[in-house]
Parts: structure tokens; C-alpha cells; sequence
């Protein structure tokens, strides 16, 4: 096992940086706040903006060159769950990544679980 | 036994490589924005040590990840913690895997970190979950009381999941059942969490479960 904090070992930090001075300081963002298994993708306007914005920030565009999810993107950029959610959430307000939301509205539950469990069935 | 490579193996068909172009590298989902991607979530919960990153990894097609959540000591559950001078802060690493269903269906699994102080994370972890995974250890048992009274209190479907540790079954399904406390309706099952078949088996034993909740 490696010594990487977890459940079973909580507590120590490997960062020099420290993570919320990416997102100002907050915790959430006051403009939406992405759940962790939101799939988030780059779009053209990401794109496009990509080479004018922070480096964090055109990080979270090439990352987000494939659907991954917000817990993914916090994972990769090595900072906290909740600076992945605020720079996520941010970054999808000003219009650069597209957002999947589980469960969006009108999803019918029944038919969504029934795909899953195809899914599951033939991996 | 047989050996599978004594004899010649079948001429492999070889597909043309000209066809790929940078812009048709296969990826793990389509690109296109239309497209609408859904990602879904079960939650694997468990005591210490009880084998939810085993589970994780034994399906995942990543290796797990792991994010980090802050913990406040003195203030868990508050979001404002200017107010606490002095705060301990530590953090506690979720690991989560991942395993793409089809064309735009996503599959996420949690492993909910198991001891007591970090239960305000469950919350959100859960919502939104399609179900969850109680992982049991028969020589532990008391240690999944807490994920099995939380996932009841939450109406989360859930099934329990005893890990067999080297497949060895060390109590009858019933005892188990009995001493959880657990309801019949709820599925009870056994696996080997290393194992690819066991883990396809619970999740799909947890998403039948949820259906037929959603059903009625």
C-alpha cells in the first residue's frame, strides 16, 4: 500500500501549494456547484479561450479534452475535491465546459436503470 | 491440460492502420456536444480495511483514483469555518473508479470512507447514487452497522456484499442477515472483492434492487 492519505490513514499533506489560492479562498462557487460524478467536457469557446486564461485553468480545458468526471478532474490536478468543484463550476458559468449532470431533469429513472444494468451484464 | 499455444494460432487480422487520423484516435466518449452523456454513481461502504478499494479496482477500467476532502476537526458539517480559530484540518482521501456502460452511460463507484467522524461526507457522496454496496466482514461485523443504518435511514437501495476473504463462506447468509439486522427485501450476497465476477455480480445485484424500488 502506498503511504497516500486515506480513510485508513488520514492526515498527511503532500502539497506545497496551498490548493484554495486557486479558487480565492471559497470552498463553492456561487454560481453552481457540480456534483463529483458530473461529466465535464471542453468546448470550442474552452478552446478557444484556453490560451489567454491561468495555467490551472487551461489545464482543466486540455484535461477536459475527454468527458471526465469532477471527481476525475480533482484527482488529476492532484487538489482537493472541493477547488476541482469551485474551478469546474466557475469555468462552466463563463461558458467553457459543457456540463452532464446526473440525473438531469426528465431523466426516467426506470429506463436509465435499466441501461446500467445491460451495461453491467455484458462487461 | 492442455497447452493453448502448441498448436499454430490462427493468421490475426490486421486492420487497417491508415484509417486513423489524429482526429479519429479512439476515445473513451464521443467529443460530440450533442451527444447527452449520463453519469451515474453507487456508493461502496464498509469498515476499515474491509476491501471497498479491492472492489473498486477489481471492475474499475482506471486505476482507482483517490480525491481528498478537507475535514475539519472541530467542525464537520459546518461550511463556514471562519469562525474557528485554531481549526485542525486534515483530510481524508475518497477512492473512486470508473466503468464506461456504453456509448454515453458512465459508471461511478465511491468507496464512502468508513469510520464514524467522516459520515457528514456521505451525504453528498450519496445523492444522486443509483444504490450502494455494504461490504462486510464476518469477523467485523459491527463495523458496517453504521452504513447499514445510514443507507435504511436514507431510503438508499442497498445490498450487502459479505467479502469472502480467499472464498472461504464463514457464516450461513442468515446469521449474517439476523445479526445486521438487515430486512429481507434487502439482497445479501457473498464475493470475493479481487474478483472482476463478484463485483459485476453485486453491482448488478444492487441496480436489479434499485429497479425494482423504482418500480413500485
Amino acid at each position: 500500500m502506498s503511504a497516500r492519505p486515506s480513510d485508513e490513514n488520514p492526515g498527511k499533506g503532500r502539497r506545497f501549494v496551498r490548493p484554495y489560492a486557486l479558487t480565492g479562498g471559497r470552498a463553492r462557487s456561487e454560481r453552481a456547484n457540480l456534483s463529483l460524478e458530473t461529466l465535464i467536457l471542453s468546448n470550442a469557446s474552452g478552446s478557444a479561450a484556453a490560451p489567454e486564461l491561468p495555467p490551472e485553468r487551461r489545464q482543466v480545458i486540455s484535461l477536459c479534452a475527454e468527458a471526465i468526471s469532477v471527481a476525475e478532474l480533482s484527482a488529476l490536478l492532484d487538489v482537493p475535491i472541493g477547488v476541482a468543484r469551485v474551478l469546474a463550476s466557475d469555468m462552466h458559468a463563463d461558458g467553457y465546459l459543457d456540463a452532464h449532470e446526473p440525473m438531469p431533469e426528465g431523466t426516467d429513472l426506470t429506463s436509465a436503470l435499466e441501461r446500467v444494468l445491460d451495461g453491467l451484464r455484458v462487461l | 491440460m492442455a497447452y493453448e499455444f502448441s498448436r499454430p494460432l490462427p493468421p490475426v487480422e490486421v486492420s487497417p492502420v491508415a484509417e486513423l487520423d489524429a482526429g479519429s484516435l479512439p476515445s473513451r466518449l464521443p467529443r460530440r456536444k450533442e451527444t447527452a452523456l449520463l453519469p451515474v454513481k453507487i456508493v461502496v461502504a464498509g469498515g476499515f480495511g474491509v476491501g471497498k478499494t479491492t472492489f473498486v479496482g477489481a471492475i474499475s477500467e482506471i486505476t482507482p483514483l483517490t480525491t481528498e476532502a478537507a475535514v475539519t476537526a472541530v467542525s464537520a458539517g459546518l461550511d463556514d469555518v471562519q469562525f474557528v480559530q485554531g481549526k485542525e484540518t486534515t483530510t481524508v482521501a475518497i477512492d473512486f473508479g470508473r466503468v464506461t456502460l456504453d456509448q454515453s452511460l458512465v459508471l461511478y463507484l465511491f468507496g464512502a470512507p468508513g469510520q464514524n467522524r467522516f459520515l457528514f461526507l456521505w451525504d453528498e457522496l450519496v445523492t444522486g447514487a443509483i444504490g450502494a454496496v455494504v461490504l462486510v466482514d464476518t469477523r467485523r461485523l459491527a463495523d458496517s452497522f453504521l452504513a447499514v443504518d445510514y443507507f435504511e435511514r436514507a431510503r438508499i437501495p442497498f445490498i450487502v456484499a459479505v467479502n469472502c476473504f480467499d472464498g472461504v463462506v464463514l457464516h450461513e447468509p442468515e446469521a449474517v442477515r439476523r445479526a445486521l439486522a438487515v430486512p429481507d427485501e434487502v439482497p445479501l450476497i457473498h464475493l470475493d472483492a479481487r474478483e472482476h465476477e463478484g463485483t459485476k455480480g453485486a453491482l448488478i445485484e444492487v441496480t436489479k434492487h434499485a429497479l425494482s424500488r423504482a418500480r413500485h
